[in-house]
């Protein structure tokens, strides 16, 4: 058992052995912990008087450091403790955590880490797990002695710099870095050199400080070096073992504030020896001490990653792009490999409240709302000549109210169920067509013709409009027009369209000033288009199967039929073209219809077919066009 | 719609020429019907499909190339008498 002295001028935790000089402490003005009922009394917790003063369960100490004898181990409540104990004066915040057996004593170390001693319940399972472990991570570290994690030297003091790894986790101190550090992926969440950065950031400081500089001095006092070893092997695996249980106050809550604490600590504070007030909390000179650096826990990993997550999602979110749910952002954070001893449960169980990643969103939002400010105020500034103008997707991505509005549908018509008129012409049943999944429809998703002659004429009526143009009898032709799906009915069966292109002023000579003329047509079952260009003399056909797209003959010779007895004389057959070929190939049976919706949107943007993007089910198109048709008008074209 | 270019053999003051023949064919039937110039067509449509034997959801009337609402009248299609209103299947198609 080892036994020191009570320093009353250095002020300083130590171990203490006996219940006397605990009391003798209480009686010297520190507030000493009691030990839990049914728990050895191996270790007493010195905090400063006043500081308990605090009613929370959060305790502040000054830099007093315990230390835990190695076989004794006395189980107050839980803490956290400070990193650099003699050397620095830097607050720390302490937490107890609820102990599922009550029988372990947890100690959260600062910004997260934690450490457990363990107590000597004689015979605990839990107890024999740890003294195991401690035992291999002794053994392992005398194998393989990491300098950089462990500087055991006595007496030395590793330079800052040193001491930090840079970071490539978090972003922070938005002041400081310039956009394209922002930019670099955070792929790789290891450590944030918080020490480094002096300004103190509103929202900043990331929660990831891991790599934690702990100088503790007491263990240079343990009597054998195993026991130092257990405390410093000890503390990165009991880091894990330490979040087991759920803590009721998060440590995240407070690693803001005390992250900023710490950098303001570090920048006020002259390096040695600390400013102090009282004489009693002047460093101990004679003190040898031991860095350690802490591992990270795989909880600490898990938390960063959900940060990550979080401001990923928020970005995203900004942006007006998709983003995910709260439920996937803890799936993705999740650790993909854990150390040794540390279950999926234990994981699991950190998972943070709601309230915390409320409050994280809301402070990663503020910082985000800047940065994309920023971003946008930069990417206004730089030349845009050398960035190549990507051209607008062909479908706008559903907005908020559009998926309200489909939802609102689904809802009135009791999902399908009940049979409606929705638009000007469009029924329940039609829409089921559409989105059978959504409209209790045939799940083969064949559009039927109101879809497909309702959609191309609302966008050709929004082409119409855009010119100011009307149809008026005898007036002038218009510049787009889409004729519906039964033209071609009567084209192939002979029957009479004599006022069709009459009655839409494309009769004639007219019918060559317009600049696209639409076709649909549903023949065998499968729906194509002829895109008319009567200005270039051209015809295009546009089938989204790939082996119907080279059997065009009987279809083309009915098409030119008709051009050709609408134009009359006019007609010169050697200056019109025929193409082929263009539309992209449904990936099923079931696509054909969106397909020709889709070539006619492309045609009437002046876009090529080609960008048509060809996926299963065509959801994303489906969705749109429904949203097309219950609005009556179209957003596509502008 | 209508402007007072088109060749109507009826003067709207005429109140004889309320009325006017509209055929209704679907290419093997033909019905004809006698309505006024102001009755929606959702009449003759619904008289055409009861006594076919059409479900008024599976048809779709056309009026030369001019899709047709059941609350359209011949007035708002500028119909003259003696016109046909085609009467088509729903198409479906999707391979």
């Amino acid at each position: 058992m080892s036994k020191r002295k009570y320093d009353s001028q250095s002020n300083s935790s130590m171990t203490y052995t006996s219940f006397d000089e605990i009391l003798g402490l209480e009686a010297a003005g520190f507030a000493v912990l009691p030990p839990l009922p049914g728990q050895f009394p191996g270790t007493a917790i010195i905090v400063d008087a006043e500081e308990t003063a605090v009613p929370s369960q959060t305790f502040q100490t000054t830099a007093k450091l315990f230390s835990v004898n190695g076989a004794l181990a006395y189980v107050a409540s839980t803490f956290a403790w400070a990193s650099s104990i003699f050397k620095r004066r830097q607050t720390i915040v302490a937490e107890p955590v609820a102990s599922p057996s009550g029988s372990r004593k947890k100690i959260l170390l600062d910004a997260g880490l934690a450490g457990e001693t363990r107590k000597t319940s004689n015979g605990s399972k839990a107890n024999q797990l740890a003294m195991a472990r401690v035992a291999t991570s002794a053994t392992h570290l005398k194998r393989n002695p990491n300098p950089l994690r462990f500087n055991t030297a006595p007496g030395t003091i590793r330079p800052l710099a040193e001491r930090t790894r840079p970071s490539t986790s978090s972003t922070h101190n938005a002041s400081k870095h310039n956009v394209s550090q922002r930019n670099v992926p955070k792929n790789n969440p290891t450590t944030t050199n918080l020490l480094k950065s002096k300004a103190p950031t509103k929202t900043g400081a990331t929660i990831s400080t891991t790599h934690l500089t702990a100088r503790a001095s007491a263990f240079t006092k343990a009597r054998d070096t195993t026991s130092a070893l257990r405390h410093l092997t000890h503390t990165p695996k009991a880091t894990s073992i330490g979040r087991n249980s759920p803590s009721p106050v998060p440590p995240f809550l407070h690693m803001e504030a005390q992250l900023a604490r710490q950098n303001r600590n570090i920048d006020e504070l002259p390096d040695f020896p600390p400013v102090s007030s009282t004489p009693a909390r002047r460093r101990k000179e004679s003190h040898t001490s031991i860095d350690i650096t802490l591992h990270r826990s795989d909880i600490d990993i898990y938390h960063d990653n959900i940060v990550a997550e979080l401001e990923k999602n928020l970005r995203q979110e900004l942006k007006g792009l998709p983003t995910i749910s709260r439920e996937e952002i803890f799936t993705n954070a999740f650790p993909k490999t854990l150390s040794l001893g540390v279950t999926e449960e234990d994981i699991l169980r950190a998972r943070l409240s709601d309230a915390v990643i409320n409050d994280l969103s809301e402070q990663i939002r503020n910082r985000l709302e800047i940065t994309i400010a920023e971003e946008e105020a930069a990417q206004a500034l730089a030349p845009t000549m050398d960035v190549e103008q990507l051209p607008e997707p062909l479908l706008k991505p559903l907005l908020e109210e559009e998926i309200e509005k489909i939802n609102a549908t689904i809802k009135k018509t009791n999902s399908g169920l009940r049979d409606v008129s929705l638009a000007r012409s469009l029924k329940t049943r039609d829409m089921a067509t559409l989105l059978p999944t959504l409209f209790n429809g045939n799940e083969r998703a064949w559009l039927n013709d109101q879809i497909v002659n309702d959609y191309l004429e609302i966008l050709v009526n929004h082409e119409k409009a855009k010119v100011g143009f009307q149809h008026r009898r005898g007036g002038d032709p218009p510049p787009v027009h889409a004729f519906p799906s039964q033209l071609w009915t009567n084209l192939y069966r002979g029957s009479s369209v004599s006022n069709w292109a009459m009655r839409k002023q494309l009769d004639g000579e007219k019918f060559l000033q317009a600049k696209l003329i639409l076709v649909p047509l549903c023949h065998g079952n499968h729906w194509r288009l002829f895109a008319i260009k009567p200005q270039e003399r051209a015809v295009e056909y546009l089938d989204s199967l790939d082996h119907y797209q080279g059997k065009y003959e009987t279809l083309s010779s009915v098409i030119f039929r008709w051009i050709k007895s609408e134009l009359g004389d006019s007609y010169v057959e050697t200056e019109w073209k025929f193409q082929t070929g263009r539309s992209r190939v449904q990936k099923n049976g079931s696509d054909c219809g969106v397909f020709t919706c889709l070539n006619a949107l492309a045609y009437l943007r002046g876009d090529a077919p080609e960008r048509v993007e060809p996926v299963e089910g065509m959801m994303d198109a489906r969705k749109r066009i429904a949203i097309t048709l219950l609005n009556g008008k179209t957003n596509e074209l502008d | 719609m209508s402007d007072q270019g088109s060749p109507n053999q009826h003067k709207p003051e005429d109140a004889g020429s309320e009325h006017l023949n509209i055929k209704v064919t679907d290419n093997n039937n033909e019905v004809f019907f006698k309505i006024k110039r102001t009755t929606q067509l959702k009449k003759l449509m619904d008289a055409f499909c009861d006594r076919q034997g059409k479900n008024p959801n599976s048809v779709r009337f056309l009026f030369d190339g001019q899709r047709v609402n059941p609350t359209d009248n011949p007035d708002s299609l500028d119909m003259t008498d003696g016109d046909t209103l085609e009467v088509h299947q729903e198409q479906i198609g999707g391979c």
